[in-house]
């Protein structure tokens, strides 16, 4: 989260400010990317550029707080995604050839950043075995950074509904976690 | 013994498990979700971990989308403040908008209509006309002025040498060979003018008479000399021949002032603006006096009084150009 500069933040970027617009993509870009992995992964690098031309598009035009901004964009993300998932079904597309592990291009510090990244992994793929709605709403709240009423509004349900959702989804990922044998 | 299990191994006294209070209520799920880790309870904690790891910093590959979006960005028309302005950005109004104050609003420019060649034509002769018209004019007032002098000087020039070969009468007719000439009008003298018939003709005479002679005592240069020219030609009608010894002796009354030492014998015989040079004759004052002037030196100058300039042609087709250039 920018927190309290993200007012000047907009504005710049509103202005033509690369610097700005960077730092804008830069906070939420990754939590975008997980959402949509979590939700589609196989759509979701393709979902998130769209998502990002269309909010650069009406970057002029938008006005809010850092909630709104981010509702904004976690609602673009997920109507892109509504139709790329339309998308295939009509017209269904066979993959590519895998790439094989040894030809994906490795970093120095390949090892490292795996482990870096292997908690956030590790909790994704957890979360990936809740029920979809249970899951996103639990993305929402916790990775976007919703609230309850903005969960509810992008999700075109209730709050209440939402703050079950949410909390049947941690129940369960507690249970998950425990079954595991992670104690702490 | 019951249920066939000892009592020591399976005691009544604890409860069994699930039953109880709930390890964590909805508001430590609604703190864990907000990310308010501090208070959670240790059922939530593993939960509360596995959240964190969520909200953890961006990977490198969550990153990578980064110069597709800038690109986007500047595509836009954004993405230009930090750089040098290479256009400048102007307002876009709508269609019908008002124009901004201060500027006037934008006009169709009307061509003006193009000359048709033949009017040029037409007018281009006619602006030359009256260019060359206003030419005449402006050198028909200039030319009697300043430019009659410097011919009848170079008429004058030629006048020795011809008159030597071809005398001529005042009338313009030639003494050549073979052409029958008469003297009776050289001793006639013109009528006077109208100009001069209002003053008293002497009176004309003797001014002329003195400024033309002053000349011979204060030479000066071409103005003067031209001036003296056009005094020739006023002297030479008021005598009535241009004949140099015949105007000397009508004026010589009103010049003897002039000459105390003696009269020059330029200014008998001589041509003015030419000082010096000695004229064929024998211009001797005394001897001219009196005497007919083509008798004295037996030729008579070709002036431009009556137009006609001597080069060794007989004048007024009567002369012999072929037996030109002897003296009879």
């Amino acid at each position: 989260m920018v927190g309290e500069d993200f007012a000047a933040l907009l504005g710049a970027a509103q202005r033509g400010s690369e610097q700005a617009f960077s730092v804008l993509w830069r906070d939420v870009n990754p939590a975008l990317l997980r959402y949509l992995r979590v939700v589609a992964s196989e759509y979701a690098e393709d979902v998130a550029a769209e998502t990002w031309v269309q909010v650069v598009r009406g970057l002029p035009r938008f006005t809010g707080d850092e909630t709104a901004w981010r509702a904004w964009l976690f609602t673009t993300a997920r109507r892109r995604l509504l139709d790329q998932v339309r998308l295939r079904k009509r017209h269904p597309s066979e993959p590519l050839d895998e790439i094989s592990p040894m030809d994906i291009p490795r970093t120095a510090d390949a090892e490292q950043v795996a482990m870096d990244n292997m908690a956030t992994e590790s909790a994704m793929a957890l979360l990936s075995k809740l029920p979809e709605q249970q899951a996103e709403v639990v993305f929402l709240r916790v990775v976007a950074g919703l609230d309850t009423e903005a969960v509810a509004e992008l999700l075109g349900r209730s709050p209440g509904a939402v703050r079950v959702a949410a909390h049947r989804g941690l129940k369960k990922l507690a249970t998950l976690l425990s079954e595991a044998g992670v104690t702490l | 013994m019951r249920f066939g299990v000892p009592d020591g191994d399976m005691p009544d006294s604890l409860p069994p498990p699930g039953w109880g209070p709930a390890p964590f209520d909805e508001r430590d799920l609604d703190a864990v979700l907000d990310g308010n880790t501090a208070d959670v309870t240790v059922a939530l904690r593993p939960v509360a971990e596995a959240l964190a790891a969520l909200r953890a910093g961006p990977a490198a590959a969550e990153l990578y989308g980064e110069a597709d979006a800038m690109a986007e960005f500047r595509s836009l028309g954004l993405g230009q403040a930090g750089r040098p302005a290479t256009t400048m950005p102007l307002e876009a109004l709508p269609a019908g908008a008002p124009a901004r104050p201060g500027r006037r609003p934008a006009r169709h420019r009307v061509r003006p209509a193009r000359r048709h060649p033949l009017r040029r034509a037409v007018l281009r002769p006619a602006v030359l006309s009256a260019a060359a018209a206003a030419a005449v004019i402006v050198v028909a007032v200039l030319v009697p002025g300043n430019f009659a002098g410097p011919l009848r000087v170079i008429a004058h020039m030629a006048s020795p040498s011809a008159g030597a070969s071809f005398p001529k009468s005042s009338t313009g007719r030639s003494t050549a060979p073979g052409v029958e000439t008469t003297s009776a009008g050289l001793e006639t003298t013109s009528p006077p003018s109208p100009a001069q018939s209002t003053a008293s003709p002497q009176s004309v005479l003797s001014n002329s008479c003195r400024a033309y002679y002053s000349y011979y005592q204060h030479p000066e240069g071409l103005s003067s000399w031209l001036t003296e020219l056009s005094l020739w030609d006023q002297l030479t009608k008021l005598v009535g021949t241009d004949k140099r010894t015949k105007v000397y002796q009508d004026c010589a009354p009103y010049v003897k002032d002039l000459f105390p030492g003696g009269v020059p014998a330029a200014a008998q015989n001589q041509l003015p603006g030419r000082p010096g040079q000695e004229s064929k004759s024998n211009g001797d004052v005394g001897q001219q006096s009196g005497a007919p002037a083509n008798s004295r030196n037996g030729s008579g100058s070709s002036t431009v009084s009556n137009g006609q300039a001597s080069s060794g042609q007989a004048s007024s087709g009567q002369g012999d150009p072929a037996g030109g250039g002897s003296n009879p």
